[in-house]
């Protein structure tokens, strides 16, 4: 667990584990889905600029704790400000918002943070890391919103601010509402990992 | 090793003064923010020729505050509740009489489930709402009982 000489380094897949069931539980549409990526990215791109600087001013033994606070300011002011946006979603994200404070998105960043070396191992800079996962994170979060919504709703809700999102209907009916559930955003999430897999192998077989 | 003791006392103390600092100055923008959205609800909830006043701020997680709605003849008790399923999360205007008792619901929105057709339908689909609305309605009676009691 201790890589970097810091008191709490969290492990990769700790992180994943931690960001995908939030993910899962709160993107029941793609306004939710939006808004929780959109929080969960910035949380991690401020925490990614501003690691290298609580380094330079805060020692070690007090990085972790440090970072963490921050993480939980940025999570706070992230959720006061999608409560003056939107009330509805505000409403439907819940105590998730509070909670991308330890997002695995967050928590990932801890961990680069508190590693000593600013380079990853593949020579790329520990902020352009962050930013390429807080980017996937945010489409992924508002692309699994949006498919659920319309696969278990046939609607479409953009997050717009006010009490009432603006809704599109894409067909008049409830298809498969527990896509909607978490069960739903499991089995979905089940789904788009098994797509994915076999994309890769599909690349690599064309590749050999 | 003294020095160092002091040393690590004074980093602990400046990191807890710093925190204790943005701490005031969450709790500072959080009045800011909650007067947005008491201004909101407001609008929903009340003629703009009302005066409203905030007769209670309630400690559940389905509701935050209960109006009093003063209108030219009489007055009435107002929230915002949400109610929440595991699929969906709606905000559903809650109005009651001055004694108390539930006069109207109305929803107001979501954006993680249908349009309920009626509010019969929303109450199906969301088995806690009776619940939270009863949560509500309790605690109007309190406040009406207490204005009563108060008044006489």
């Amino acid at each position: 667990m201790n890589e970097g000489g810091s008191g709490f380094v969290p492990n990769p897949i700790l992180s994943g584990l931690i960001g995908i069931c939030p993910l899962i539980v709160v993107s029941r549409s793609l306004a939710e889905g939006t808004i929780y990526g959109l929080g969960a990215a910035m949380c991690a791109l401020a925490l990614g600029a501003l690691a290298p600087l609580v380094r330079a001013f805060i020692t070690d033994r007090l990085h972790a704790p440090a970072t963490l606070a921050f993480s939980a300011v940025l999570a706070i002011a992230f959720g006061f400000c999608v409560r003056i946006y939107s009330s509805a979603i505000a409403t439907g994200l819940w105590i998730y918002l509070p909670l991308l404070a330890v997002s695995g998105l967050s928590l990932s960043t801890l961990r680069h943070g508190s590693l000593l070396d600013r380079s990853a191992p593949d020579g790329r800079s520990r902020f352009a890391v962050v930013a390429l996962e807080s980017l996937m994170f945010f489409l992924t979060a508002a692309f699994v919103g949006g498919a659920r919504e319309i696969i278990g709703l046939g609607t479409l809700t953009l997050p717009t601010p006010g009490m009432e999102p603006l809704r599109l209907v894409v067909v008049n009916i409830s298809p498969l509402r527990i896509f909607v559930s978490p069960a739903g955003g499991f089995i979905f999430l089940g789904f788009l990992v098994a797509v994915y897999r076999s994309t890769i192998r599909a690349i690599r077989r064309r590749q050999l | 090793m003294a020095f160092d003791r002091h040393l690590k006392i004074l980093e602990n103390l400046a990191l807890s003064s710093v925190l204790g600092f943005i701490a005031l100055l969450i709790a500072a923008i959080s009045f800011v923010v909650d007067s947005r959205i008491v201004a909101e609800e407001l609008s929903v909830l009340a003629p703009s020729s009302a005066v409203v006043v905030v007769a209670s701020h309630a400690d559940d997680p389905s509701f935050d505050r209960i109006y009093r709605i003063q209108t030219d003849a009489a007055f009435s008790y107002a929230s915002v509740v949400s109610l929440r399923s595991s699929s969906s999360t709606v905000l559903v205007g809650v109005w009651f009489t001055s004694t108390g008792e539930l006069r109207e619901l109305r929803f107001l929105g979501s954006c993680s489930s249908q349009l309920p057709s009626t509010i019969r339908n929303l109450i199906a689909e969301f088995p806690g709402a009776e619940t939270a609305v009863g949560r509500a309605t309790d605690l109007v009676r309190r406040l009406a009982n207490g204005t009563s009691e108060g008044g006489s």
